[in-house]
Formats: structure tokens, sequence, C-alpha cells
């Protein structure tokens, strides 16, 4: 997967936190980075599948990858 | 304003839709979990979002008790009514106090936020608090007695005005 699309800039492990903090926090992350940067978001929460889709849809940031192993969600997304 | 309403702003050419507007009714803390979640969700995702308490969702915004300057009838509310947002009780089987206790319990064990956090997560993405004119001074609550988080005190045309075209809940 990040041979395709590079490495991301920064990572958020949201493993282990509920609804809404992924998406409360996650926001805070992508205001650290620079436009065109990569966020790297592991979460767990089951809300977490449809909510970073949503987020990123109102948002604007670009959603350009989403995997799912073992119950964990793993979302890479472009800072607008 | 932070960052991501700012953006929010850019994207939309400053959309007056794109706004969540709540009314906190109630001082119970199930239903104050629904409405910091959602507002500080929202907020997160970019809207300009407000809360308007009114009534026992007072409750929610108090400092700490005071009976100063309250006549009777308010001290005694004021005895009878939550201190704070630690201290709100469930809407359903509140069993004087045990089970929201328990439900404090249960959330550490599962890692779920609590009031705090979500309180804390709305503050920091800019929701705005606003108290109830009226309310407060039925209840004999003044500005002192409420967090400073609380811009101002408000009437309904104000909320009316402020609510219209974006998504409105009643909590």
């Amino acid at each position: 997967m990040e041979r395709e699309i590079g490495k991301p800039d920064l990572e958020f492990d949201a493993r282990g936190m509920k609804c809404p903090m992924p998406v409360i926090k996650a926001r805070k992350y992508l205001d650290q980075l620079k436009t065109g940067q990569i966020l790297l978001i592991l979460a767990d929460d089951p809300g977490a599948k449809k909510d970073f889709p949503a987020f990123c849809s109102q948002t604007g940031h670009e959603l350009i990858a989403s995997q799912e192993e073992n119950g964990v969600f793993k979302f890479y997304i472009r800072k607008r | 304003m932070s960052q991501e309403r700012e953006r929010a702003l850019q994207i939309e050419g400053a959309d007056p839709h794109n706004k969540l507007r709540i009314i906190c009714f109630s001082g119970d803390m199930d239903k104050a979990f629904a409405v910091l979640t959602l507002a500080s969700t929202a907020a997160s995702l970019g809207m300009d979002v407000a809360i308007f308490f009114t009534f026992w969702g007072l409750s929610l915004i108090k400092k700490k008790r005071k009976f100063k300057g309250k006549n009777f009838i308010q001290k005694m509310m004021e005895m009878m009514m939550p201190k704070g947002l630690n201290s709100l009780g469930l809407s359903k089987m509140n069993m004087a106090g045990i089970a929201p206790a328990m439900m404090k319990i249960l959330m550490k064990k599962t890692g779920s936020p609590t009031l705090d956090d979500l309180f804390q997560a709305a503050k920091e993405s800019g929701v705005k608090f606003y108290a109830c004119s009226t309310s407060c001074s039925i209840l004999g609550v003044d500005k002192d007695q409420l967090i400073d988080e609380v811009q101002e005190i408000v009437g309904a045309a104000t909320f009316i005005s402020e609510a219209k075209g974006g998504i409105c809940l009643f909590i």
C-alpha cells in the first residue's frame, strides 16, 4: 500500500478510542500538516469505517486509500 | 475560529447552511453526552456550532453552587439541581445517583470519552456556548455562576435569527 501512495508524513494511532474521539483528534493531527501531506490513521472503533469517509467529504481532505485488517481500519488522508 | 472552520468557509464560500445549533434543554448525563458528542464532532467537521443552554440544561454550564442574591425558592431549586457537568443524573434508572457512578465506571472500562473530554474537545474546536436569559433569571443564575466559556446570556430572538438555515436540534 505504502509503495503506491508514498510514506505517510504523520501517523495517528486511534486504536482503543471510541466515537467521536478518533475524528476529533484526527482534525488536530491534520492541523499540524501542510497541504498535500499525508496522514495515516489506525482505528478500531466500528463507526470509523464510515466516519472517516464522511469526515473527508465534509472537510474537503482527500481520502486516498483505506483498508481493513483484523478489525483495524487504515485510512490514508491527504490534506487539502 | 478553528483552522478547519476557516478552510471549510473557503471551500464552501461561507455557506450559512453549514452550521449546527443545539438547544440543550435537559440536564441529564445521558443527554449531555448526545449534546457534547454532536457539537464537538460537527465542529471538527468544520461546521459552525453553537449550543444554547436553557432550563435544566443550565446545569451543564454551572461553575459552582451559589446561593447569594437568590430568593428562598431559587435557593431551594439550587439545592436540588446538579452542581455542574460532573454531577448530572441519568434520565432513566438514576437509582439515587448510583447508576451515573456505574456509568462512569463503564465508560472508563470501555475507553469511551467522558463528559469532560467531550466538553474540552468542543471548546477547543470552537463551539460557542450561550445561556438563555429567561431561564437564568427564573433560576437566579448570573454570569458569575456560569463557566467562563459561556460567551453571552442571550434571548430567544437572538437564537432564532442565529440559527436560520442551519441544522437545529432540541435535546
